[in-house]
C-alpha cells in the first residue's frame, strides 16, 4: 500500500459525526441565522465556538453529544442556493400597460425562506405588515416565486418543502393582503406562471416531470399533465394558447395547449434548458440550454427548433427586452475564469454580440431585469455587491451601482421608475431591500424585509 | 438540504484533522462562514462541495497549532481520537497502528499547503475540486501533491510498514 492509499485509509477510518451532534449543529445554525447577529469574525465566537476552547483542554476523547435545545430538526438550506434561492428564471413579457386609474396600489411582494411575504408599498417606499405564508426555513420552506394575476388582486407564492414534501401555491389578496389557503402541488415546484387572461397558473414539478394547472376562479389544482423530465421553465404565448415548458433531463421543450390542458409532441433542444422567453409576438420561443452554451430559438407557428446560437459556456439565465428586440444572456463565467458577462442576442437575425463585462461573478448569483421601455437592463452581481445599468441601444454597461450586500433578486415597477433589489444574507440578520431611482441610478433608503428573502414581484399595471 | 447533503463529510474532514470535539463546532461554522460571507451561491449551476471544503480548509488553518498538535499526539500514543478502532487481526492491527502513528507524524511535519493538498485528496476530492476549494490552478494542486507525498514517503522511510520489507511504489 503506497502513502496515498494509507492517507486514503486514515480518512476513511473517521465516522460521520453522530445525527444528534449535527441536529444540534443544524439547529444553532438556524438560530444563528433568524437572529439578528453581527457578521460572525474570528474574534467573534459563538457560544458553540467557546465550547471547542472549553474542550481543547480536556482529553481526546468523544465529548458527551451536545444537548440540544430546541431540537429543531428541520432542513435549513433551500432547493436552490445555499441559504435563498436564485429563483425562477426572469418573467417573460408582463402586462405593461399604461393605463390611468390603477385599481389598487402597486406594491412589491418579497418572499424567502422567512414563511413571511412582505408587501412594500411603491409608492412610499414602506414595508407593510407581513403575511404569513407558510413555516420558513425552521421548517424547511422556502418560497421561490411570486406571481400576480394580471388584475393585480391576487399574487401567487410558490413554496417548496424540503425531504419530500409536497409544494404549495398560496394566494394572497391584494386588497387586504391576507392568505387564503395553500394549494398543494408536486415535490420541488420550480417555476409558477400565469395565463394573459389570468385563469390558469402553470406550476412545474420538478421531480416528477408533471406540470400542474391551477384554476385561479377557485384556486384549485387539476389534474397534472405529463411533460419531460425535470421541467422548470415555463413560458406562455400572449394569446395564452401555448404554454412551454423545458424540460432539463429530457433536453425537450413541451407545448401545452392550454385550451385543453394537453401536451403536444416535445421538441428537442440542447442538454439542461432551462430559461425560456417568448417575444412578445409570441412568433419565437427561446431557450438557453446550460449544458451545451447554446440557445435554440423555436419557431412557435410550427414548434420547430431553429439553428442553435452559441453562447459562453458558464450561461445560465437570459432575459428578453419587452420590445422583442434583444434578449440579454447572462454568464455566470466559470472556475477558471470568474468574470461575469452579459451577452446580447438581436433576436431579428438571431445572432449573439459582443459580450457585455460585468465584474467577477463565478460561482454567485447574477440577476437581470429590464426596464418596461426595453431602454435600460438592471444586472445584479452578488459577488460584486453591484448592479450594473447596461444602455440597451449601445450595449454599454454604465458605472455599477453599489449596494450593501448581495442582490439577489431585482424588479422593476410597471412605470419603470424604481427598481427594487432583494438583498441576501445582511449581516444585520433581516433582509433588505434596496430601491434604486432608475432615473438617476441613485439607491434609496432600504427597507427591511424578512430575512433570507429570494424572490420579488411588482403589481401589474392591467393592460389598456 | 445544503447542509443536510453536505454536513457529515464536513464533519468527517475537519474531525480528520482537528478531531471529533473541534468538528462539532466547527461544522456550524463552516455553513455559518458560507452563509455570511459569500451570500447567495448558486446551487442551480454548480457544486457546492470544493466550496465548502475550501471553507472548511481555511477555518482548520486558523488551528494549525491546534493540528499539528493533534497529528502529533497520535504519533506518540497510537490512539486516534478521530478514527474508529482498527479492527483486523491482532498482528495486523499492530502494523496497522504503526503505519498510522507514522503518517500521523509525517503530517504534522509537512507544511500547511502540502497538508490542505494531501488532505483534500485522500478525502475523495479530484484535483479539479481541490483547486477550486483552495482557490489555485489545477497544476499547483498536482505539484504541491507531488511534493507532498515524497515528503511523507520519506518520512516513513520510504517503505510500505504494513508489508515489511516491501518498498513502496
Amino acid at each position: 500500500m503506497n502513502e496515498m492509499e494509507q492517507l486514503e485509509r486514515m480518512c476513511a477510518a473517521v465516522p460521520p459525526p453522530d445525527p444528534q451532534r449535527l441536529a444540534s449543529a443544524r439547529a444553532q445554525l438556524i438560530t444563528a441565522i433568524t437572529t439578528s447577529r453581527p457578521a460572525a469574525s474570528h474574534a467573534a465566537r459563538g457560544p458553540w465556538l467557546a465550547r471547542f476552547w472549553q474542550l481543547r483542554g480536556r482529553s481526546l476523547a468523544w465529548a458527551a453529544p451536545l444537548a440540544a435545545a430546541a431540537a429543531v430538526v428541520g432542513v435549513i438550506l433551500g432547493t436552490q442556493g445555499v441559504f435563498g434561492t436564485v429563483g425562477t428564471p426572469p418573467p417573460g413579457p408582463s402586462s405593461h400597460g399604461q393605463g390611468p386609474g390603477v385599481a389598487h396600489p402597486v406594491t412589491a411582494d418579497v418572499a424567502g425562506q422567512s414563511g413571511m411575504a412582505t408587501p412594500i408599498l411603491t409608492a412610499t417606499n414602506t414595508a407593510l405588515t407581513p403575511i404569513r405564508i407558510g413555516k420558513g426555513l425552521g421548517a424547511g420552506q422556502n418560497s421561490t416565486a411570486i406571481a400576480f394575476l394580471p388584475d393585480g388582486k391576487t399574487a401567487y407564492v410558490l413554496t417548496s418543502t424540503l425531504f419530500g414534501g409536497p409544494g404549495t401555491v398560496t394566494p394572497i389578496l391584494t386588497a387586504t393582503n391576507t392568505a387564503l389557503a395553500p394549494i398543494t402541488v408536486g415535490q420541488d415546484p420550480r417555476a409558477l406562471t400565469v395565463t394573459p387572461d389570468g385563469k390558469t397558473i402553470y406550476v412545474t414539478n420538478y421531480p416528477s416531470g408533471t406540470v400542474t394547472p391551477i384554476r385561479t376562479a377557485t384556486n384549485t389544482a387539476l389534474a397534472p399533465i405529463r411533460v419531460g423530465g425535470n421541467p422548470w421553465a415555463i413560458a406562455i404565448t400572449p394569446d395564452g394558447k401555448t404554454a412551454y415548458v423545458a424540460s432539463l433531463k429530457s433536453g425537450t421543450v413541451t407545448p401545452i395547449r392550454t385550451a385543453t390542458s394537453t401536451a403536444l409532441a416535445p421538441i428537442k433542444v440542447g442538454r439542461d434548458p432551462w430559461p425560456i422567453v417568448l417575444t412578445p409576438d409570441g412568433s419565437t420561443a427561446y431557450v438557453l440550454n446550460g449544458g451545451s452554451g447554446t440557445v435554440t430559438p423555436i419557431r412557435t407557428a410550427t414548434n420547430t427548433a431553429l439553428a442553435p446560437i452559441n453562447v459562453p459556456e458558464g450561461s445560465f439565465n437570459m432575459a428578453i427586452t419587452p420590445d422583442g428586440t434583444t434578449i440579454y444572456v447572462l454568464d455566470l463565467g466559470s472556475s477558471q475564469h470568474k468574470q461575469g458577462m452579459v451577452i446580447p442576442i438581436r433576436t431579428a437575425t438571431n445572432t449573439a454580440l459582443r459580450p457585455i463585462p460585468i465584474g467577477t461573478a463565478w460561482p454567485f448569483v447574477i440577476t437581470i431585469a429590464i426596464t418596461p421601455d426595453s431602454k435600460i437592463a438592471y444586472v445584479t452581481n452578488a459577488y460584486t455587491h453591484t448592479v450594473t445599468p447596461i444602455r440597451t441601444a449601445t450595449d454599454t454597461a454604465l458605472a455599477p451601482i453599489k449596494v450593501r450586500e448581495s442582490p439577489v433578486a431585482i424588479a422593476i415597477t410597471p412605470d419603470g421608475q424604481t427598481a427594487y433589489v432583494v438583498l441576501g444574507s445582511g449581516p444585520s440578520g433581516p433582509g433588505i431591500v434596496t430601491p434604486i431611482r432608475t432615473a438617476t441610478n441613485q439607491t434609496l433608503e432600504p427597507i427591511k424585509v424578512g430575512y433570507l428573502p429570494g424572490t420579488i414581484a411588482i403589481t401589474p399595471l392591467p393592460h389598456r | 438540504m445544503l447542509f443536510d447533503r453536505h454536513a457529515a463529510a464536513i464533519g468527517r474532514y475537519i474531525a480528520r484533522r482537528l478531531g471529533p470535539d473541534a468538528a462539532d463546532d466547527l461544522v456550524a461554522e463552516t455553513f455559518l462562514a458560507a452563509f455570511r460571507r459569500r451570500g447567495h451561491y448558486d446551487l442551480a449551476h454548480g457544486d457546492a462541495r470544493p466550496w465548502l471544503y475550501g471553507i472548511a480548509t481555511r477555518l482548520i488553518g486558523r488551528h494549525r497549532r491546534q493540528e499539528v498538535r493533534f497529528f502529533r499526539a497520535i504519533a506518540r500514543t497510537g490512539v486516534d481520537p478521530a478514527a474508529e478502532p482498527i479492527a483486523d487481526q491482532v498482528t495486523d492491527r499492530i502494523a496497522a497502528q504503526a503505519a498510522r502513528r507514522e503518517l500521523a507524524a509525517a503530517l504534522a511535519r509537512l507544511s500547511r499547503d502540502q497538508r490542505d493538498v494531501l488532505l483534500l485528496v485522500a478525502s475523495g476530492l479530484g484535483y479539479e475540486e481541490t483547486a477550486l476549494a483552495l482557490e489555485v490552478p489545477a497544476g499547483t494542486v498536482s505539484s504541491r501533491l507531488v511534493r507532498a507525498r515524497r515528503r511523507v514517503r520519506e518520512a516513513l522511510g520510504g517503505q510500505d510498514p504494513t508489508r515489511p520489507g516491501e518498498d513502496a511504489p
